[in-house]
């Protein structure tokens, strides 16, 4: 279900902003800090994101994700096998090297896989909630189009699970 | 550019509202999808290998209600099996038949069979219910307790066994209502567990559905003592002490009757003591003085009881600080640098509190320099010196966030050759 509303956001903004010339596309690699009562697993996924500016230093991102890597803890072994959400990019201007600061606040959904001792229970479960963040970006070199980033992002905090992420990224700007 | 915006900012209300109708539509499976990744990892930390589903009763009356217990099988453990009664998800195989909630009490509401079902994680266990319309014809209460019992004893046991017209019998013990003729010579819980205060003859008699019957207990006046303890003698004011009463019977044994007797101070003004079911035997210091607790078992023929003296003074509040417990000087080597000193607060009936050497109010500091060369001193109340001479070290105290202090104590160093 969120797969295929994510792959839906995806598509209205590639097809309805694709002459846009405020757009924006991103792919992150994301190391995941998940927590469940007092264990932690930490799986990796990969994200990626597309967005345009609504006004100079304001974006609007849609992002989906997908898990690299599995993490086991205490006989449970847990994959990320989506992320999708929404995001409100707010960025600082750039420094005179090319470097800004942004937050992130949103709305993001997460599908787990979740495997307790071979069992195949409890099997898929998922999450929304509203999430936040945050990173620093580079201009890569003297380009006007590529930059490099890294961030920090909350995606679930309910009672006895969590969900943050922290990613490195490159961006390009069309 | 203008309608390019407008566009922008169309299609992104429409695609938020998307989501949001999304989101809403899945929000309900949350804490439903967390408590499973819950159970999940409880079942694995906890090395749960089944379940199994328990109840005093397999057969009730239809509008009864009846405890279920879930317990888990450990691997590897010494303890067998934990109860998680509280942690399954209870499920009725037939909620217009009897329903159970999250605690595990069954409710019936009609006649038939049901299934009560445990499940925690991809666990599960049942057991069958019978609700039945079988009418109650008699009761039988089972007396196994010896011919007469202690007095002032707790722990006795009834059985209330109901014979139905379907020829059934089955344990109603806690679905009867008890009810002792003299509630000051024997009292009855619920469950049919009874304890005694007096010696004599009590009559307990059970109902239900309006249904009777009724046995005697025979109460012996069998103590030879009464005994009281306590942790301690005596009690700052508004504070509380347990005591403890144990009595000892002419067959030698032994019971804690803290709950059958009665407590009574011989001054209420200085401590008062509580026979409240669930405080028997608590003390409070009320003012200062001293006062005698007693306990008492009532029997027809004596009364066995004791005392015990007890002081209640006043709490002693802090009012100064120390260094080195009241030290005027101390002496070191210099080979021995660095030294530690230690302040603690002081009581106003003498006594030290807390080490504060190295808390957050307190400050060190050289005084005066009395002879030679002067030392130094950190904030934690440690001095290096590398020189001999005689220093003076203030110590003070200030809490300001709490009205503690300021207090100041000084203290001559010495530091002489090796």
């Amino acid at each position: 279900m969120n797969k295929l509303i994510s792959l839906a956001c995806l598509a209205l903004f590639s097809a309805e902003f694709a002459s846009a010339t405020e757009l924006y596309g991103e792919i992150n690699t994301s190391y995941a800090f998940s927590k469940i009562a007092d264990e932690k697993f930490n799986p990796l996924a990969l994200e990626t994101r597309f967005g345009f500016y609504l006004e100079k230093q304001i974006g609007l991102e849609a992002y989906y994700g997908t898990g690299l890597s599995n993490d086991k803890q205490s006989g449970l072994e847990l994959s990320l096998n989506t992320i999708a959400g929404v995001n409100l990019r707010l960025e600082s201007p750039d420094t005179k090297d090319g470097m800004k600061v942004f937050i992130l606040l949103g709305y993001g959904m997460s599908e787990w896989d979740v495997d307790r001792s071979g069992t195949g229970e409890p099997g898929k479960v998922d999450f929304d909630d509203f999430s936040y963040g945050g990173g620093f970006e580079w201009r890569l070199g003297k380009s006007e189009n590529w930059f490099v980033n890294i961030r920090g992002q909350r995606f679930l905090n309910k009672k006895d699970i969590s969900l943050d992420t922290g990613s490195l990224g490159v961006r390009y700007a069309f | 550019m203008h309608s390019n915006k407008v566009f922008l900012i169309k299609t992104m209300v429409i695609l938020l509202s998307r989501l949001a109708f999304a989101l809403i539509l899945t929000a309900c499976g949350n804490s439903e999808d967390a408590q499973k990744l819950k159970d999940a990892l409880d079942v694995n930390q906890l090395n749960i290998t089944s379940l199994q589903v328990s109840s005093d009763k397999s057969i009730i009356e239809a509008l009864e209600t009846l405890p279920m217990k879930a317990e888990a099988f450990i691997a590897n453990e010494s303890t067998p099996s934990i109860d998680v009664s509280n942690k399954v998800k209870w499920s009725s195989s037939n909620n217009n038949i009897a329903s159970i909630n999250s605690e595990g009490l069954l409710t019936g509401k009609a006649v038939g069979l049901v299934t009560i079902t445990a499940t925690l994680a991809d666990l599960f266990a049942s057991t069958d219910i019978q609700l039945s319309d079988a009418l109650l014809e008699t009761i039988d209460i089972i007396n196994n307790n010896p011919s007469s019992v202690s007095v002032c004893r707790s722990g006795y046991e009834l059985i209330a066994n109901g014979n139905y017209d379907d020829a059934t019998v089955r344990n109603i013990t806690t679905s009867v209502t008890w009810t002792p003729d003299d509630p000051t010579r024997l009292s009855i819980d619920a469950s049919g567990v009874f304890s005694t205060h007096k010696d004599g003859t009590s009559t307990v008699t059970a109902t239900k559905n309006s249904i009777t019957d009724s046995t005697d207990i025979t109460i012996n006046d069998d103590i030879d003592s009464v005994q009281i303890n306590a942790s301690d003698n005596s009690i700052y004011t508004g504070n509380t002490l347990a005591f403890t009463a144990t009595g000892t019977y002419d067959d030698t044994s032994t019971a804690d009757i803290t709950n059958n007797v009665t407590w009574a101070s011989d001054d209420e003004e200085i401590v008062s003591i509580s026979n409240e079911t669930n405080t028997k035997g608590l003390a409070t210091g009320i003012s200062e003085g001293s006062a005698n607790i007693s306990a008492r078992c009532l029997t027809t023929v004596a009364e066995e009881s004791n005392s015990l003296s007890i002081t209640v003074a006043e709490e002693p509040v802090i009012n100064n600080i120390a260094i080195e417990e009241d030290k005027s000087i101390l002496e070191f080597k210099l080979v021995d640098s660095p030294e530690q000193l230690t302040a603690n607060l002081k009581r106003s009936d003498n006594s030290y509190s807390t080490n504060v050497s190295d808390d957050e109010y307190t400050t060190w500091s050289v005084n005066d320099t009395i002879s030679g060369t002067a030392l130094s001193i950190d904030n934690t109340g440690e001095i290096t010196f590398t020189e001999v001479g005689i220093t003076e070290i203030e110590v003070r105290y200030y809490d300001n966030n709490n009205g503690i202090g300021p207090f100041t104590d000084t203290i001559e160093v010495q530091i002489v050759t090796n």
